[in-house]
């Protein structure tokens, strides 16, 4: 990076079509800053290509073209130079416009000062500098974020596969010991992995939905739910629950599959943990009904419903309605983001007692000019 | 006449400890009778290879392991795809990984080898409930 306080390692061009202007200029400033200057706009490109100016001044009136034409060409090209017009008071039309376009920084009125261009040359140097600055920041900063996304995704990925192992263990050891206090310590040893399981998998499915591009397919809503099913873990599985669907398609419907089967997931899996304690096994009831505009999707149950002060919260991240029943709190945000990207929208209608109603709609998003 | 769905079957997996659950999972649900573990693709091709020569008892069932070093499951199924067609009947396969890769997914649904891909740790009754 250039040092600061190094006036002579600040690059100048200057493009102007009167031989004398040029001449005056380069001789006001070549001590203290390494001075181009160019008389017709093709010279004016080649020395901005091969040597980099900072700051870039350019009379407005010239034969061919008119300064900010020029600025306006070498922005396309060359976006870093801060540029600044030189012009008489006359043109302050095309001085407006240029500046409200974004072709030049500023600009300075025949006939200039010495003082006056130095000040437009430090302080330009120090927008270029600054701009320098904040890009490689960006960059590093998105580079350093993409790193750690993907290094909370793979060893969540990774980490499955021990879990898994760890819960086909535990299944084995249920079965094959019958000890009292055995079985209880296996039923907690259980839980607590399970818990862990589902924490995983939630980090998993946020980290998906936020990078994952859109990715839209036919959807068959048969196998959707045959996919649904087979992805809640074992935990909610081993609950006995029911889920009922009824599709009614009116239309094919095109949208993103993988998302559309995430929010299915984490809702049926909300409906089965929130059954009431007394109910042998929830029951789920999952409808769709199809157009060529939209999809609309339910999913009911019959547990034990949301408290009318937690419906307005149940989408935030890390929100957690009961405790003992409280996952990681992230299930609901996951739903909602996931469907912020697809374009649809979520309402929820219940009472205590009475179980929830999700009411999920999605553009249908049917490539109809296709067809 | 034994109790058991399946007189053979062959469990595909590099990783003993999920090898051990599913056999134990497999024999307590009278799944199979008997059950044979190996421990990658490259070897399961082989065994496959004898039972055609009839040194060991053809498989009914076979449980493959989707990640596995040198050859994954999907590599396998490629191999797999010459020696089924020289079978009289082909065995029930279904893939078992802890996979969360919705491509993993895709991927297993369009191989027509593959009956369903579950997950691991194997739920036995949805496993059944596939045979039925």
């Amino acid at each position: 990076m250039t040092p600061r306080n190094a006036p002579k390692n600040i690059k100048v061009l200057y493009l102007d079509d009167e031989k004398n202007n040029l001449r005056s200029f380069k001789a006001a400033f070549r001590r203290d800053y390494q001075v181009f200057t160019a008389g017709n706009t093709e010279d004016a490109f080649s020395i901005i290509k091969a040597h980099k100016p900072h700051v870039i001044f350019s009379d407005q009136r010239m034969p061919v073209t008119t300064g900010v034409e020029f600025f306006n060409a070498v922005r396309q090209v060359f976006p870093d130079p801060v540029r600044i017009l030189i012009t008489g008071f006359t043109d302050v039309n095309d001085i407006i416009d240029a500046i409200n376009k974004g072709h030049v920084y500023r600009y300075i009125t025949k006939p200039w000062s010495e003082a006056e261009i130095k000040v437009a040359i430090e302080n330009a140097f120090d927008l270029y500098h600054t701009r320098l600055q904040l890009k490689e920041k960006v960059a590093d900063l998105e580079k350093t974020n993409n790193e750690l996304n993907r290094f909370v995704y793979s060893v969540s990925h990774d980490l499955r596969s021990p879990i898994a192992s760890v819960l086909g263990l535990v299944k084995v050891s249920k079965l094959e010991v019958k000890d009292q206090v055995a079985q209880e310590l296996f039923e907690k040893v259980d839980d607590s992995v399970h818990k862990l399981d589902m924490l995983v998998n939630n980090i998993i499915d946020y980290y998906k939905n936020s990078k994952a591009g859109e990715d839209i397919s036919k959807i068959d809503f048969n196998h959707l739910v045959e996919d649904v099913k087979n992805h809640l873990h074992s935990g909610e599985t081993e609950n006995a629950f029911r889920l009922n669907s009824k599709v009614d398609q009116k239309a094919s419907f095109y949208g993103d599959y993988f998302r559309l089967r995430v929010v299915l997931s984490h809702l049926v899996a909300n409906a089965i943990k929130f059954k009431k304690p007394d109910q042998e096994m929830a029951v789920i009831e999952l409808s769709f009904s199809i157009d060529e505009e939209k999809a609309s999707i339910t999913v009911q149950d019959h547990g034990i419903g949301i408290l009318q002060d937690h419906i307005e919260q149940i989408f935030k991240m890390f929100f957690r309605g009961k405790e003992d029943l409280a996952g990681s709190g992230l299930g609901l945000y996951i739903v909602k983001e996931a469907l912020a990207k697809m374009g649809g929208k979520i309402d929820v209608e219940s009472s205590p007692n009475k179980g929830a109603e999700f009411s999920i709609e999605l553009p249908n998003l049917s490539p109809a000019e296709d067809e | 006449m034994s109790d058991f769905i399946f007189a053979n079957c062959l469990l595909i997996d590099d990783n003993p400890v999920d090898r051990f659950v599913n056999q134990r999972l497999l024999a307590h649900h009278r799944v199979a009778q008997n059950i044979t573990e190996i421990g990658g693709g490259k070897e399961a091709l082989d065994y496959l290879q004898d039972c055609l020569l009839g040194t060991h008892p053809m498989p009914d069932l076979i449980l493959l392991d989707l990640m596995m070093p040198e050859m994954d499951g999907f590599e396998f199924l490629r191999h797999y795809n010459l020696w089924v067609s020289k079978t009289e009947k082909a065995p029930k396969l279904f893939m078992v990984s802890s996979t969360e890769d919705d491509r993993d997914l895709k991927r297993a649904r369009e191989n027509t080898h593959i009956i369903r891909l579950l997950r691991k740790p194997l739920i036995p009754e949805i496993l059944i409930g596939y045979l039925a």
